[in-house]
């Protein structure tokens, strides 16, 4: 199932969304095509009206506004995830029941993907939290790309160019 | 794509206690970053030998461990990739 829900993705056109904004952070989202919200805020509405994880999901949601009106996505206020080489990484650096997965494309610019319960140890073992990282990692990946032929440019709390449109994961 | 942003939506009903507990989260990340840094460690993105990356951790924990003991449980994270800036 989880293999199938992978190629699902695998096939899917992504939109990247702006949800928070000031002069120096952005702070942005994931669409998938025909999806009416973003990743992030799917993640919202998930948990919200959960008794046990609300303060979690709090806690993530305070991180992420701090960062966007304070100093930024400096790294050392997330936890490191996926591979060494990808620029993923997941919130809250604190203890929490909650992970919210992210690429951190630099310290102005953060796109936020999905995230969930973390009821085991590692993400790997969870095949639901395993396929926001994979995304993430594509979607990396796709940019990576992009920004080398200079269809995408990150500058301070923005990204841009005509190469956000050829992003299919 | 719906425009209604349902992140600040959300974010205007933080409380302010989680508020408060954040600020106290970053002030320690960044307290971390600074007694390192005087003491010539700095976080690098990719350190790509195994070992370097090791003792870089294994220094930011003794390091944190000096400077900072309190809330200890919560710092694990903090010192993760540090290495010698050399």
């Amino acid at each position: 199932m989880h293999q199938q829900k992978l190629n699902n993705i695998t096939m899917t056109k992504v939109a990247i969304k702006s949800l928070s904004q000031t002069e120096k952070n952005g702070l942005f989202s994931i669409v998938f095509e025909n999806e009416d919200y973003s990743e992030l805020e799917k993640f919202i509405e998930r948990f919200k009206n959960e008794a046990d994880v609300c303060k979690d999901l709090n806690i993530i949601l305070s991180f992420l506004e701090r960062m966007v009106q304070g100093a930024g996505f400096l790294e050392r206020y997330f936890r490191p995830e996926g591979r060494m080489r990808d620029n993923v990484c997941a919130l809250p650096i604190v203890r929490g029941k909650l992970r919210l997965y992210c690429l951190r494309l630099s310290d102005s610019v953060l796109i936020a993907g999905g995230g969930g319960r973390k009821a085991t140890k590692t993400y790997e073992e969870d095949d639901d939290l395993k396929g926001y990282v994979i995304s993430l990692q594509k979607l990396d990946d796709l940019i990576k790309v992009e920004l080398k032929k200079g269809n995408i440019v990150i500058e301070s709390g923005s990204i841009s160019g005509n190469g956000l449109e050829k992003l299919n994961l | 794509m719906k425009t209604a942003n349902i992140y600040m939506e959300a974010v205007k009903s933080i409380p302010a206690e989680i508020t408060k507990q954040t600020e106290l989260s970053f002030s320690v990340a960044d307290k971390i970053q600074e007694v390192l840094s005087s003491k010539g460690w700095v976080k690098t993105v990719c350190p790509q030998d195994e070992e370097d990356r090791s003792r870089g951790f294994r220094m930011a924990v003794r390091a944190t461990q000096l400077y900072l003991a309190h809330n200890r449980k919560n710092l694990r994270h903090f010192r993760c990739g540090y290495t010698k800036n050399s």
